[in-house]
């Protein structure tokens, strides 16, 4: 293993090679297309990461989102002056249309990231998901999700103690973590314990005394019901706390500051990076701490985290290539963007889909987020995998669809020339490849680990014992059901 | 399995037979799938497991309950149904209100001999009609406004199967989607598998001929996936054999749910350990000109329930199995403008079983409605998921679905 001196340095240019430029690919994005991978080449890591991340490309805001908001909008106001009953049926129906806009916004979602332009920024973008974790099942309102992730988004370029103070007053995380029950008198706890365990400092770097403290600190915010958030004197405890052993008459943003003055904050996210991006294993403290210090040093610039880590030697080294285990929307994304497929626009495809594989649309089962790596797998979810890889290997039977899918998916062919499901002309084109060949190709466009010799061995049988269109088809269900299909 | 080169033991008594043979050292070489080499650090047989058995039929899109379950002696549904409704003599009389759709005659016959029930108007409050949402209500047995990320299949296998892992999924979807209603929180072995056409083998079974025949087992991470990847497709060959090998006692009609349910017959057959199956037969949702498609949809659910139940009677297996059709929502009482019915809320569904009591239960809908409004439910979905808890499998269902529903006399 490098030293941890050293494990920080930029990867020298004689380390730089197309190897380098698809691990690099394959952990930015969601896939390893040979192209793009060696345009990556040809660029070098550092300017690779400075296209991907130059300018950050906001996600339009889904149709329904829109017509939602000012239905929903008119319905609140109603409300303060409507009977019980009344009252309740338009809740149940704000909460009927939030849930509509959330299958859209998902499915909007999906073709924003899967388009390869945008792979690397939503990406990291759900990286900061996992961490700064809020979940539809809590939060509810569709609006204020998506307003959740603009706000992660409009903050990559920025520094992390920014995004935080950003993040930490938005209407989801407040609703998500108690903040608006959080006040003067009664104080809860949820948002200070958890800001500091899960999003800054990590277990064993504060005392209990410092959480109560810090609850009195971030006192005095509220959400209405249209999601405006509003700072109360009134419920503010504004008197002398002393976290950290500093005293004064903190708030929100402060105890912020304070977090980030503590040494372990620099060694929060680093670790989160490298278990998001590099391997499921914790890298001990030492290999960290260089990383730290750089990151601190820049003001803990995100921009600047981000480069330092993906152009790093350790980054880069033998051990940790291809040995991650894709997350669903990864494995999902990098299926339609490996046969240039568009996302099929129904919330029974995509959205159910990820579901079953274990990842369901920003709704993480609790505050810790998707715990990931070997929890994505087992005799479940690999099934529903498979089930994936079948959906788009096969044609989509008209018939059985519901009429809204129907039109939904005939809105999407009329923008052009768009497939849904591997075209079938392919398939015959592949079982007329000899089998090593085919697998070479195969495994040259779709694994991280291009060794096709796994495949070459399965390619072979399968040849045996079928034809055409259905070996078309057995081909790529081995190929993208195979170990190496799972591993990035 | 005569013709593969290796055959893996069916059950973990026969591996512990077989491992004094050549199998034995498969189980301790690093790729070993896991339940052999659970079972021999354990050195535990299975249990027996009880052997009641839900087969769960899904009618994707949206099926017509008034045009299935058919009240031809109401006025209002004639009223409401000038051109698409059907009059006594078209149906299958079932009581003197109801008849059963023209194309259902196989299914009226097994009313008639005490093993079909039909649980009338069945839904939920404050309907939601959107086919994703309504079927993801149904399939995690939620409250309308509940949101669960579980299926009620799911935690009913988090509640009444944990323990050791089983040799046989617990639960399979033959079809080509995992449904929701068996996500779970705990791991279980479940499976879900598209149909090829049962002649050749499959591309799983050459995926581990390929993976055994490797000398060098990957390390790491890849080491994990192929494991548990082996673990999967040894199940998936095994249920391959059976349903390749198997010889129904009864023909069953030529079509996609037919082959399902003879598949699922198979299995049954081996005495494989599975709970619950999931089919699936899509196409309901007939906004327009409904009369020709839910004809051919309504044959085709008819002749293969019917297919599928004297097969299983044939093999004396009749006791063990109860099936049950649910669809997300019925349609609209007042047809429109284009021959067809638009979304609905409540409808009935079957319950099919040799155990069971074939008759009507539960209220019929009150079609006393204007143009274009929809019923009120009268049984909720839950009744029937507790009835089928309480009575079919024995276990609690408080624990599975959060509530007290009441039974419905079906069981």
């Amino acid at each position: 293993m490098i030293s941890p001196n050293n494990a920080w340095k930029p990867l020298p240019e004689t380390a730089w090679n197309n190897a380098a430029a698809r691990h690099l690919a394959s952990r930015l994005g969601y896939s390893v297309n040979p192209r793009m991978v060696r345009q990556i080449e040809e660029n070098g890591p550092l300017r690779t990461l400075q296209t991907f991340f130059a300018r950050i490309h906001p996600q339009p805001a889904p149709e329904e989102l829109a017509s939602m908001r000012s239905e929903v909008m008119g319905m609140t106001r109603q409300m303060q002056d409507a009977g019980e009953l009344e009252k309740r049926q338009m809740r149940q129906e704000i909460q009927r249309l939030n849930r509509q806009a959330y299958s859209d916004y998902a499915v909007d979602w999906y073709a924003f990231a899967r388009n390869p332009r945008n792979s690397a920024q939503e990406k990291l973008v759900q990286f900061f998901q996992d961490v700064w974790v809020v979940s539809y099942q809590s939060v509810k309102s569709t609006n204020q999700l998506f307003e959740y992730q603009n706000t992660i988004r409009r903050n990559l370029g920025k520094s992390y103690p920014e995004m935080c103070k950003a993040l930490a007053v938005t209407p989801a995380m407040i609703r998500y973590l108690n903040l608006d029950q959080n006040r003067r008198g009664s104080p809860n706890e949820n948002f200070a314990r958890e800001l500091f365990e899960l999003f800054t400092l990590g277990e064993g770097n504060y005392t209990e005394q410092d959480i109560k403290e810090a609850a009195r600190a971030t006192t005095g915010y509220t959400a209405n019901q249209a999601g405006r958030v509003s700072f109360a004197e009134s419920r503010h405890d504004s008197g002398r706390k002393t976290i950290f052993g500093k005293s004064g008459k903190f708030n929100l943003e402060q105890v912020l500051d304070l977090a980030f003055e503590q040494p372990a904050a620099a060694r929060f996210l680093p670790r989160e990076l490298a278990k998001f991006y590099l391997t499921e294993e914790n890298l001990d403290d030492d290999m960290i701490q260089p990383l730290a210090d750089i990151w601190s040093a820049s003001g803990f610039s995100i921009p600047q985290l981000v480069s330092t880590f993906f152009t790093s030697r350790i980054f880069y080294q033998e051990a940790f290539r291809g040995n991650l285990i894709k997350s669903p929307t990864q494995y999902y994304l990098g299926l339609l963007q490996d046969f240039n497929l568009e996302v099929f626009p129904s919330a029974r495809r995509c959205v159910n889909q990820a579901r079953t594989m274990g990842q369901q649309f920003f709704n993480p089962p609790n505050v810790r987020g998707w715990v990931g790596g070997r929890h994505w797998i087992n005799s479940a979810t690999l099934s529903a995998r498979r089930s994936t890889v079948e959906s788009l290997l096969n044609p989509i039977q008209p018939k059985s669809l519901n009429a809204d899918e129907q039109m939904a998916m005939e809105r999407v062919l009329e923008s052009g020339d768009v497939n849904f499901t591997i075209p079938q002309d392919q398939l015959m084109a592949m079982s007329k490849v000899p089998p090593d060949v085919l697998a070479k190709r195969l495994a040259d466009k779709l694994y991280a680990n291009p060794d096709p010799s796994h495949l070459q061995d399965v390619f072979r049988k399968l040849e045996q014992s079928k034809s055409g269109r259905s070996l078309g088809i057995a081909y790529l269900t081995a190929a993208l059901t195979a170990p190496a299909y799972h591993l990035c | 399995m005569a013709n593969t080169p290796f055959n893996y033991p069916a059950t973990r008594r026969e591996f512990l037979r077989q491992s004094a043979g050549g199998i034995g050292m498969i189980a301790f070489s690093s790729v070993a799938p896991a339940f052999l080499t659970n079972s021999v650090m354990a050195k535990v047989p299975s249990a027996e497991k009880d052997r009641s058995i839900l087969v769960l039929i899904q009618l994707a899109g949206g099926n017509d309950g008034l045009n299935t379950v058919v009240p031809y002696e109401d006025d209002n549904y004639h009223r409401l149904r000038p051109r698409i409704g059907f009059r006594k003599n078209d149906l299958h009389v079932v009581n003197d209100r109801f008849g059963l759709h023209p194309e259902c005659g196989s299914l009226a016959e097994l009313h008639r001999d005490g093993k079909l029930a039909i649980v009338q108007n069945v839904g939920y409050p404050n309907p939601n009609r959107s086919h994703f949402r309504s079927m993801e209500i149904w399939e995690t047995g939620s409250d309308s406004d509940e949101y669960l990320t579980s299926g009620w299949l799911g935690r009913f296998f988090d509640n009444c199967c944990s323990g050791a892992p089983e040799t046989d999924p617990v639960a399979m979807s033959i079809s080509n989607e995992m449904p929701d209603a068996f996500v779970a929180d705990g791991e279980h072995n479940v499976f879900s598998l598209a149909l090829g056409n049962g002649r050749s083998r499959s591309v799983g079974e050459d995926m581990l001929d390929a993976m055994r025949r490797e000398e060098k087992a990957p390390d790491g991470t890849a080491n994990f996936l192929q494991h548990t990847l082996m673990n999967a497709l040894i199940t998936e060959s095994r249920v391959q054999e059976r349903m390749r090998g198997y010889k129904p006692m009864t023909a069953y009609p030529n079509s996609a749910l037919a082959n399902s349910l003879k598949s699922v017959a198979a299995l049954i057959a081996s005495g494989q350990d599975t709970r619950v199956y999931f089919v699936s037969l899509g196409g309901f949702d007939t906004h327009a000109n409904q009369l020709a498609r839910h004809s051919t949809l309504m044959q085709q659910l008819s002749a293969a329930m019917s297919a599928f139940q004297a097969d299983i009677e044939a093999h004396g297996l009749d006791d063990q199995v109860l099936t049950m059709t649910f669809s997300e929502f019925g349609r609209r009482p007042s047809e429109n403008v284009s021959g067809g019915t638009d979304h609905g809320t409540a409808a009935p569904l079957f319950v099919m079983g040799s155990k069971i009591k074939g008759s009507v239960f539960g209220e019929a809908p009150d079609l006393n409605v204007e143009k274009n409004k929809d019923l009120t439910y009268s049984t909720d979905f839950r009744s029937v998921y507790s009835t089928v808890i309480r009575k079919w499998f024995e276990e609690d269902p408080l624990k599975v679905l959060g509530d007290s529903f009441d039974n419905i006399g079906f069981i």
